[in-house]
């Protein structure tokens, strides 16, 4: 006698008729692998209609995480969303605000004119002379050198 | 919070998946429709938000899940009362979800589905270690090593461990009773 894996498949599924039970919880309300949760997985095998149930729930994976998503998005309080365009604008108002605040305003009034001052400036033009350079000489000694003698005088 | 507008327009935005997931539903559970889970799930999610609108949970993907389950396992239920006994799948069913089901060497004769038979299998299959056990079971029913770790809380690693370990077991167990097997 001779079997291939999808016959013994699909005489296990045939024998396992027995009704959905109505208590079976959700394998989602165990987090990890647990006696529990291997006996609910053995209670799904165990029953081909809730086997191909869960083979229709495992493909609404997808599906359940996009509808919490959208509906996590329209959870958001609804100003946010109204006038998140005028977050920038305010923004931008603001830095306006405080740059014209701190640079000083100035009315032409109000400006007072410096004191000139009376001092000759340098008026010759460097360029039509040329630079004469002196060259660097000792200086001449303005005092005598006075002799280096302490003493001149004898002691016998 | 979501009105039911909303809620509406979201599923209606993502209604292909739903189609996508019930095309893959297999002979047993005719009947089952996209326009039925969405309109089951609907009525429960704003259920939901008028008993409690600020209940956080309807936004998280697992209470959806478990929620989008519940109703498949209600409708499945409903119309297993409806037909009165599960549909057993007739040859053009076979063709639809498992082609390769005719195996090269020999179709199952009558012997085979010997009620008999079927029953040393399946005594067979309860004397597996139970990890083992429930791999099986789970591989017999039709469920990948990735869903059958998704479902138990197995590792990927593990789930493939015990699926082909309890395999190989079944194969040694069914050849003592002159049953020779083979393993895909």
């Amino acid at each position: 006698m001779k079997l291939t894996e999808q016959q013994l498949s699909q005489l296990f599924k045939q024998s396992k008729t027995t009704e959905v039970d109505s208590c079976i919880d959700s394998l989602n309300d165990f987090s990890q692998a647990s006696d529990a949760r291997i006996a609910v997985a053995e209670k799904i095998a165990d029953s081909s209609h809730l086997s191909a149930s869960y083979h229709v729930i495992n493909q609404l994976q997808d599906w359940s995480k996009s509808v919490a998503t959208d509906i996590a998005s329209t959870r958001q309080p609804a100003f946010e969303g109204l006038f998140a365009w005028l977050r920038p604008v305010l923004a931008t108002a603001a830095l306006a605000s405080i740059v014209y605040i701190s640079y000083p305003q100035f009315e032409p009034s109000q400006i007072t004119p410096l004191a000139i001052s009376e001092k000759g400036v340098f008026t010759a033009s460097f360029e039509d002379t040329p630079t004469k350079l002196q060259p660097q000489l000792p200086t001449k000694a303005t005092k005598k050198t006075i002799s280096d003698v302490i003493y001149s005088g004898g002691f016998g | 919070m979501p009105s039911k507008a909303q809620i509406q327009k979201i599923f209606a935005r993502n209604h292909a998946l739903v189609i996508k997931a019930v095309s893959f539903q297999r002979p047993e559970i005719k009947g089952l429709t996209a326009d039925d889970i969405e309109q089951e799930v609907c009525i429960k999610l704003l259920n939901l938000i008028k008993s409690d609108p600020e209940n956080e949970k309807i936004s998280s993907y697992s209470y959806i899940y478990r929620i989008t389950a519940n109703v498949i396992i209600d409708l499945a239920r409903k119309n297993q009362k409806l037909k009165g006994e599960m549909t057993i799948p007739d040859e053009n069913d076979e063709e639809y979800y498992a082609p390769s089901l005719i195996s090269e060497a020999s179709k199952p004769d009558e012997d085979h589905a010997n009620e008999e038979m079927i029953k040393r299998v399946l005594v067979v299959i309860e004397t597996l270690k139970e990890s083992r056990r429930v791999a099986v079971k789970l591989r017999l029913q039709g469920f990948s090593v990735k869903e059958i770790g998704g479902m138990t809380g197995w590792s990927f690693h593990k789930a493939g461990n015990l699926s082909k370990r309890g395999m190989s077991d079944l194969k040694d167990k069914l050849h003592e009773l002159g049953i020779e097997y083979e393993i895909n």
